[in-house]
């Protein structure tokens, strides 16, 4: 029988485990994100670019999500299968742009020589240039603007210029939803603290309430005092006073 | 000290403090008398951000230690109503 503190066991049962994660927090108040509005316009900005650069058969934005590229948006079938394709070879325009952050062009499958399986694939859906423009968020490359045309030399320096333009308007949008996740998680974390916070002060207060007969007041006074006189937060001096009140956890796997 | 006025409040909310933002705020203009328990909340909140910078306690507090130089939110620490 182990007497002394339970290794394993968490001592702070009372309460702080059983809270939420902090992003839940948001969602449970109804939160939904920019995820949806941003999905859109990124679909908006690739049925722009098919629908503005002359030749282009397709257009779509591939995004790294969970350290893979995906399409999170495509204006066709087409640019779609030539994205899966891609990302299943693990090679092609718009791998080599998203990794490396620089446009990458190829104005003739019948002739390109870098990814000899991505030429097959493409060749295959009749694809025969391709220009992918790096898509950077907080100047790190995140994904790409891929065009293909069924036409060989379709894209040139303006089609690039153009296909660059509409890349920044992406990044742009991305980069508002990356902050503003950054931001809204840095709140649900300090809500979460403060509550934890509270929540502990309130338990200590009850437990001198209830043990010493005093009022709450007096209680949130004396734990105040008890901070002052030891230096230490009041917060973790509440969460001592709660420790040291519960019964020792059960020894055992599993006990918490 | 590096601390906006509403990240004082988050920390005196955090401490069990029940006033609303706007009351601290009229505390700290000396506009309205906080209540002796708000006060030395507010005054805890303050002295643990000054221990985070590595300094001592030194906003007076009154729990039953004399009278005190107090922050400008009073003259004197109010009684309980």
């Amino acid at each position: 029988m182990h007497l002394g503190s339970a290794p394993g066991c968490d001592a702070r049962v009372s309460g702080p485990g059983k809270l939420p994660e902090a992003a839940t927090l948001g969602q449970a108040l109804g939160y939904r994100g920019a995820d949806e509005l941003v999905d859109a316009a990124l679909l908006f900005v690739v049925l722009l670019a098919e629908a503005t650069i002359e030749l282009a058969d397709g257009a779509s934005v591939s995004l790294v999500v969970n350290d893979r590229l995906a399409t999170v948006a495509a204006s066709n079938d087409l640019v779609r299968a030539m994205d899966a394709d891609q990302y299943r070879l693990g090679e092609g325009p718009c791998v080599s742009a998203a990794a490396s952050g620089t446009l990458v062009r190829t104005d003739s499958i019948a002739t390109e020589t870098r990814w000899p399986a991505f030429v097959a694939a493409a060749s295959a859906h009749g694809i025969s240039s391709v220009i992918s423009t790096p898509i950077a968020v907080l100047d790190r490359p995140v994904g790409a603007l891929n065009l293909c045309s069924r036409t060989a030399w379709a894209f040139d320096a303006p089609q690039a210029r153009l296909a660059a333009l509409l890349a920044s308007h992406a990044a742009a949008m991305l980069t508002a939803r990356d902050s503003e996740e950054r931001s809204v998680a840095a709140i649900s974390r300090t809500i979460q603290s403060v509550l934890i916070g509270r929540h502990s002060i309130a338990l200590a207060q009850g437990i001198l309430v209830a043990r010493d007969g005093v009022t709450a007041d007096e209680a949130h006074r004396r734990l105040r005092g008890l901070s002052r006189a030891t230096n230490t937060g009041l917060t973790r001096t509440a969460e001592e006073i709660v420790r040291t009140a519960e019964p020792e956890p059960p020894d055992g796997p599993g006990a918490r | 000290m590096g601390l906006s006025q509403n990240e004082l409040w988050v920390r005196y909310f955090g401490l069990g403090g029940m006033a609303m933002p706007i009351e601290v705020e009229a505390f700290l203009l000396g506009l309205l008398a906080p209540s002796a328990h708000d006060h030395e909340v507010l005054v805890h909140a303050l002295n643990e951000r000054f221990s985070e910078l590595g300094r001592n306690h030194p906003v007076p507090h009154g729990d039953g230690h004399g009278p005190t130089t107090l922050p400008p939110w009073g003259a004197q620490p109010p009684d309980e109503p």
